[in-house]
C-alpha cells in the first residue's frame, strides 16, 4: 500500500522534468505579447544605437566604416557636446526639484479635507491631461516679449522687455519654469495618491497626542510618503534628462546652445546634419548617465525610504 | 481621574439622519465601562465624539465637570488605543511609545524612565529597538496599550482593540487589560462589538442598537434583567431563547398548539406577547415535575457543556445548555421542564414586561 502511494506523491524524475518545462513553456507564451513588442520597439533600437555609434555612417544612416571609440572620443573632446552636457544638467536642477517639491506643497494642500477641494485637486492635476506641444505653444505666447501676457504684468512694476526665449541668460530657465509647470500635474497626483494611503488613524493618534502640524510632517507624513517621493523623484529625473518637445516649439536649443540639452542635440545631429554615429554615441552616452545617476539614486536614496 | 458624562449628546454627519439618538450617561472615575453593540450601532462614534475626533452634533460633554464639546483632543487629556494599532511603521517601539510626549514638555529622561516602566509592565523591554513589522499581533497590541499608558492620563478609550488577535490572546489579553486598569487606576471606556469581552470585563456596560442606548447597567444585571429583546437575545451565548405566545389566564400559548401553564395569572391586558427563557434554565424533567415533550433537532457536546437545540413548535428552535456531556440524539424525543422564575415575559414591541419577580417566586413556593 506503501509503494505505490509514495508514487503517486512524488513522481520520477523524467515525469517532473517534463512538467517544469511545460510550466516553463507556459510562462514564455503569457510573456510573448509584451516580449515581441518590447523587442521591436525598445530592444532592436537599442542595439541598433549601440551597434551604430561605432560606425561612421552615410546620409541614410548605413554604416560605412567601423571606428570604434572614435564617436565618444571626439564627443568627449567636442565644446558644443559639453555645452550640451551642462545645459542639461542645469535643465534636471532646475526641473526636479521644483516639480517635487510644488508639487508636494500642493498635494498637501489638496489632501486637506475642505469643502470644494475636489475641483482644486482636477486644477492642480490638470496639467497632465495636456501635451506637450499644446502647453508650450501656450507658454510661448506668454514668453512672447511684445504680446505675452508675463511682459504685460512685469511693465506694471516697471520691468519691460524681458527677452524671456531669447536671452541666452534666461531661455533655459524660461524653459524650465514652462516644464515645471507641465511636470506638476503628473508628480501632483502620484504625490496625492501616496499621502491619502497613509493610514488616516495615525494622523488621528498623533491628533490626541497633540503634535505641531510641522512635527507631524516630518515625522509621520514624509516618512511614510517616502516610497512615493522616490518614485516620483527618479521618474521625474529620467524624465527631464529626456526632455525634448518644449525645446523644439520653445527654442529649438538656442539662443546660442544655451537650451541644446543632449537629446535635442541628438536630433539635431541625427536629422538635421545626419550625422548618425555621433547621435548614436550621444544617445549611448545619455543612457549610461541615466544608468548610473538612476543606480546612485536607488543606492543611496533608497536607504531613507521606510517601505510599509 | 475624572467622571465623564455625556448629556442628550447627538450625532448627525448629514444634517438629517442622527447615528446617535438622545444618548445621555455618566462614567464614574476609575470605571470600566464597555459600550458594546453589533456593528453600525453607532459605539465607535460615540468614543470618537468623547476623543474630540468627531464633533457633536448637539448635547453636552463634560469631562471632570466641565464642558470639553470644543476643546482638540490632545487637551481632554486622555488616551486612545485604536483597533489597527495606529502604530508608525517606521519608528521603533521605543519611538513608538514615546511618540507625543515631547508635547507634554516632558523631559528625555521622565520620557526613558516612562517608557521602560511601561515597557516592563507588558513584557516589551526586549523589543524597544523593533519596527512594529518584526513583532507578533499580541507583541503590537501591547505596544499601542504602552503607548497609551506612558501619557499618564486619566482616561484611556479603546476602540476595538482585540478585535485583530486570535482566540486565545484575545482571551490573555481581555485579563490583562483588566489587571493594568484596575492596577493604574484610570477611567476605561472601551468599544466592543463581543459581548463576552464586554460581561467579562466591564464594570458597567451600555448596549447600543442603531444609535440608541438600550440599556445601562452592571453585566450581570443586564444578563438577569435585559430590558428588551434586543439586549435579550443579544448578550449570551447561546442568546436568550424567545418565541411569541398568547397568554390565556394562566396557560401560554405558542403557534402550533404547544401550551406551557404557570402557576399564576399573567396581566389580563396583554394578551400576545415574547417569553424569553435562558438556555441554562431549560432543564431535562424528572418524573415528579410538570414537563413539556420536544424532539431534539440538533446537539453540541462541547466537553463542559451540551448544547440541546429542540423544536418548541414546528419553526421555532429554542436552545437548552446542560451542564457535562449528555448521550443524545437527534431526533429522540426528551420530557424538559422550565423554572417559573425564568420566564421572561417582553410586550409584543420589544419592552419587558415590568411583572415582578416575588410573584413568580411566590407561585413557586406554592408550587413546592
Amino acid at each position: 500500500m506503501n509503494a505505490p502511494l509514495s508514487v503517486k506523491s512524488s513522481p520520477s524524475v523524467p515525469v517532473r522534468r517534463k512538467r517544469a518545462v511545460w510550466t516553463t513553456l507556459e510562462g514564455i507564451v503569457y510573456l510573448l505579447p509584451s516580449l515581441i513588442l518590447f523587442s521591436i520597439f525598445l530592444f532592436y533600437p537599442m542595439l541598433k544605437t549601440v551597434y551604430l555609434s561605432f560606425y561612421a555612417t552615410d546620409h541614410q544612416g548605413n554604416p560605412v566604416q567601423f571606428v570604434g571609440i572614435e564617436n565618444f572620443v571626439y564627443l568627449l573632446k567636442d565644446v558644443n557636446f559639453l555645452q550640451s552636457i551642462k545645459a542639461t544638467l542645469l535643465f534636471v536642477c532646475y526641473t526636479v526639484p521644483a516639480s517635487v517639491v510644488l508639487a508636494l506643497c500642493l498635494a498637501l494642500m489638496a489632501n486637506e479635507k475642505l469643502k470644494g477641494i475636489g475641483l482644486f485637486r482636477t486644477f492642480f492635476s490638470s496639467t497632465m491631461g495636456m501635451s506637450v506641444a499644446a502647453s508650450s505653444v501656450i507658454w510661448m505666447f506668454m514668453y512672447n516679449p511684445s504680446i505675452g501676457v508675463i511682459n504685460k504684468v512685469l511693465s506694471l512694476f516697471g520691468i519691460s522687455d524681458v527677452q524671456w526665449l531669447l536671452d541666452p541668460k534666461i531661455a533655459l530657465i524660461s524653459v524650465s519654469i514652462s516644464t515645471i509647470w507641465m511636470n506638476i500635474g503628473f508628480t501632483f497626483l502620484i504625490l496625492l495618491g501616496g499621502l491619502q494611503n497613509i493610514d488616516p488613524t495615525l494622523y488621528e493618534s498623533a491628533r490626541i497626542a497633540g503634535v505641531s502640524y510641522w512635527y507631524q510632517l516630518r515625522k509621520v507624513t514624509l516618512p511614510l510618503l517616502s516610497p512615493t517621493l522616490f518614485f516620483v523623484t527618479t521618474v521625474s529625473l529620467i524624465h527631464s534628462f529626456q526632455t525634448f518637445g518644449q525645446i523644439d516649439i520653445l527654442t529649438k536649443g538656442g539662443p546660442m546652445d544655451a537650451t541644446n540639452v543632449i537629446v535635442y542635440s541628438i536630433y539635431k545631429d541625427a536629422f538635421i546634419n545626419y550625422n548618425f554615429g555621433s547621435a548614436s554615441a550621444q544617445a549611448v552616452l545619455l543612457f549610461f548617465a541615466i544608468l548610473v545617476v538612476t543606480f546612485l539614486q536607488f543606492k543611496f536614496g533608497e536607504r531613507k525610504v521606510h517601505y510599509q | 481621574m475624572e467622571q465623564i458624562e455625556l448629556v442628550h449628546v447627538y450625532k448627525s454627519y448629514n444634517g438629517k439622519d442622527n447615528v446617535i439618538h438622545d444618548l445621555s450617561v455618566s462614567i464614574e472615575p476609575g470605571e470600566f465601562f464597555v459600550l458594546v453593540g453589533p456593528s453600525g450601532c453607532g459605539k465607535s462614534t460615540i468614543l470618537r465624539m468623547i476623543a474630540g475626533l468627531e464633533t457633536i452634533t448637539s448635547g453636552t460633554l463634560l469631562i471632570g465637570g466641565i464642558e470639553v464639546n470644543e476643546l482638540p483632543p490632545s487637551e481632554r487629556n486622555l488616551s486612545m488605543v485604536f483597533q489597527n494599532y495606529a502604530l508608525y511603521p517606521h519608528l521603533t517601539v521605543e519611538q513608538n511609545i514615546t511618540f507625543g510626549l515631547y508635547k507634554k514638555k516632558i523631559s528625555k529622561q521622565e520620557q526613558k524612565k516612562r517608557c521602560l516602566e511601561a515597557a516592563e509592565m507588558l513584557g516589551l523591554t526586549d523589543f524597544l529597538k523593533h519596527k512594529p513589522r518584526q513583532l507578533s499581533g499580541g507583541q503590537r497590541q501591547r505596544v499601542a496599550l504602552a503607548r497609551a499608558i506612558v501619557t499618564h492620563a486619566p482616561i484611556c478609550l479603546m476602540d476595538e482593540p482585540l478585535s485583530n488577535l486570535d482566540a486565545k490572546l484575545r482571551a490573555k489579553m481581555r485579563s490583562e487589560i483588566r489587571q493594568l486598569q484596575r492596577r493604574l487606576g484610570i477611567t476605561m471606556i472601551y468599544v466592543t462589538h463581543d459581548q463576552v469581552e464586554a460581561m467579562t470585563m466591564a464594570d458597567r456596560m451600555m448596549i447600543l442598537h442603531e444609535g440608541r442606548a438600550q440599556q445601562i447597567g452592571a453585566p450581570l444585571d443586564i444578563y438577569n434583567h435585559p430590558s428588551n429583546t434586543f439586549v435579550a437575545s443579544f448578550i449570551g451565548s447561546p442568546p436568550m431563547n424567545l418565541a411569541k405566545a398568547k397568554v390565556l389566564e394562566s396557560l401560554l400559548l405558542f403557534d402550533n398548539g404547544r401550551a406551557m401553564r404557570l402557576h399564576h395569572h399573567l396581566p389580563p391586558s396583554t394578551q400576545q406577547i415574547i417569553v424569553g427563557v435562558r438556555p441554562e434554565h431549560i432543564r431535562l424533567a424528572k418524573p415528579s415535575d410538570d414537563h413539556f415533550i420536544a424532539k431534539v433537532v440538533n446537539v453540541e457536546v462541547l466537553g463542559t457543556e451540551t448544547l440541546v437545540t429542540f423544536e418548541l413548535t414546528k419553526n421555532e428552535h429554542w436552545i437548552a445548555r446542560w451542564s457535562g456531556q449528555w448521550n443524545i440524539h437527534a431526533g429522540e424525543k426528551v420530557p424538559l421542564t422550565i423554572d417559573e422564575t425564568a420566564f421572561l415575559f417582553f410586550h409584543e414591541n420589544g419592552q419587558r414586561l415590568d411583572h415582578s419577580i416575588p410573584s413568580y417566586a411566590a407561585g413557586k413556593g406554592e408550587h413546592q
